[in-house]
């Protein structure tokens, strides 16, 4: 979902990048808190596995296609706020070399997925995991609703961006049905993959796995094994 | 209902090269696979006319062969940097 140059007004596109500004300047706070000299690197690793995956189109229906967004992968991996940074670097990567996404349309891409996507996949997540069993089977299984919401919650911001500063006239309504159906679908797809990854790296190196339910020690707003009976 | 202790099953060596080869595999091998129908964005911007006057670009790198390698550096690279001194602010 990678939003060209020229599909938002000049306006929307400042607000958009002044969002985006703010959110990564908050970020490169609030992850001083998740990284540490062991998850640091992952969360490099992370970034890499995400470019690597957004170039990998998987087909959704006739004449569609959809990729992975990773935020909530991301941010449960290596936490939220190194998350919206690993996207961020992905993006602006992508816009400034391989011209994916505009350049004019970098705030609005990184808004949507390093910021909407990355917290609306965590917000799930956390809410999944909050529910479900503490297992690791189940952790993957978290992730995976995380990233499945993550993508329809993206595509509905740009609808609601674009009716307020699209190029084009189209209804809020008629858009926002466009543009969550096909993202809903193209979510699947995100959840799966999310699952898939999170459910290795859980069974290989648990430790480092921000989300994981036995990471107490090193995420103090983890849920606590013991409390919940 | 509490989950065994979060213990390492393979070293950082062997678990830097299983993400680096899977990354290599997915970026060079999966990727020749990859669908080149339009995605879900396109799809609707096709559908309902928002391309307005959207300018297509033309990239210094290109996804096929090699370059994608140079983006995957780059980014592992600048995301690893980052992580790097956001890590050491932290202390």
């Amino acid at each position: 979902m990678h939003v060209p140059d020229g599909f938002l007004d000049v306006a929307t596109s400042a607000a958009t990048a002044v969002v985006a500004t703010g959110a990564v300047g908050a970020a490169l706070r609030g992850a001083r808190s998740e990284l540490d000299d062991r998850t640091a690197p992952l969360a490099g690793l992370v970034a890499t596995f995400v470019f690597a995956a957004q170039m990998v189109n998987f087909p959704i229906a006739a004449g569609t296609s959809g990729h992975l967004i990773g935020g909530a992968l991301a941010a449960v991996l290596v936490g939220p706020w190194a998350a919206t940074l690993c996207l961020t670097v992905v993006l602006a990567v992508q816009a400034l070399l391989f011209a994916d996404g505009g350049l004019t349309a970098l705030g609005t891409n990184v808004t949507l997925m390093a910021v909407v996507g990355v917290w609306v996949g965590y917000a799930a997540f956390r809410l999944a995991a909050a529910v479900l069993p503490k297992r690791r089977e189940m952790t993957a299984l978290a992730a995976g609703i995380g990233g499945l919401l993550s993508v329809p919650a993206a595509a509905a911001v740009f609808a609601l961006l674009f009716s307020i500063g699209g190029a084009a006239p189209i209804s809020l309504s008629t858009l926002l049905g466009a543009m969550v159906g096909v993202h809903t679908v193209i979510g699947v797809g995100e959840g799966v993959i999310t699952a898939l990854v999170v459910g290795s790296v859980l069974a290989l190196r648990p430790d480092l796995v921000r989300g994981a339910p036995d990471a107490g020690s090193r995420a103090p707003l983890e849920v606590r094994s013991g409390s919940v009976a | 209902m509490t989950a065994a202790p979060a213990r390492p099953a393979i070293s950082n060596r062997l678990g830097w090269g299983l993400a680096l080869g899977v990354i290599l595999l997915v970026a060079g091998v999966l990727s020749r696979w990859a669908s080149s129908a339009p995605d879900g964005l396109e799809r609707v911007a096709e559908d309902h006319d928002l391309a307005g006057h959207a300018v297509e670009r033309v990239g210094l790198l290109s996804y096929d062969g090699p370059s994608a390698l140079i983006g995957l550096g780059v980014v592992l690279v600048i995301a690893t940097a980052l992580a790097m001194v956001v890590r050491a602010r932290g202390r």
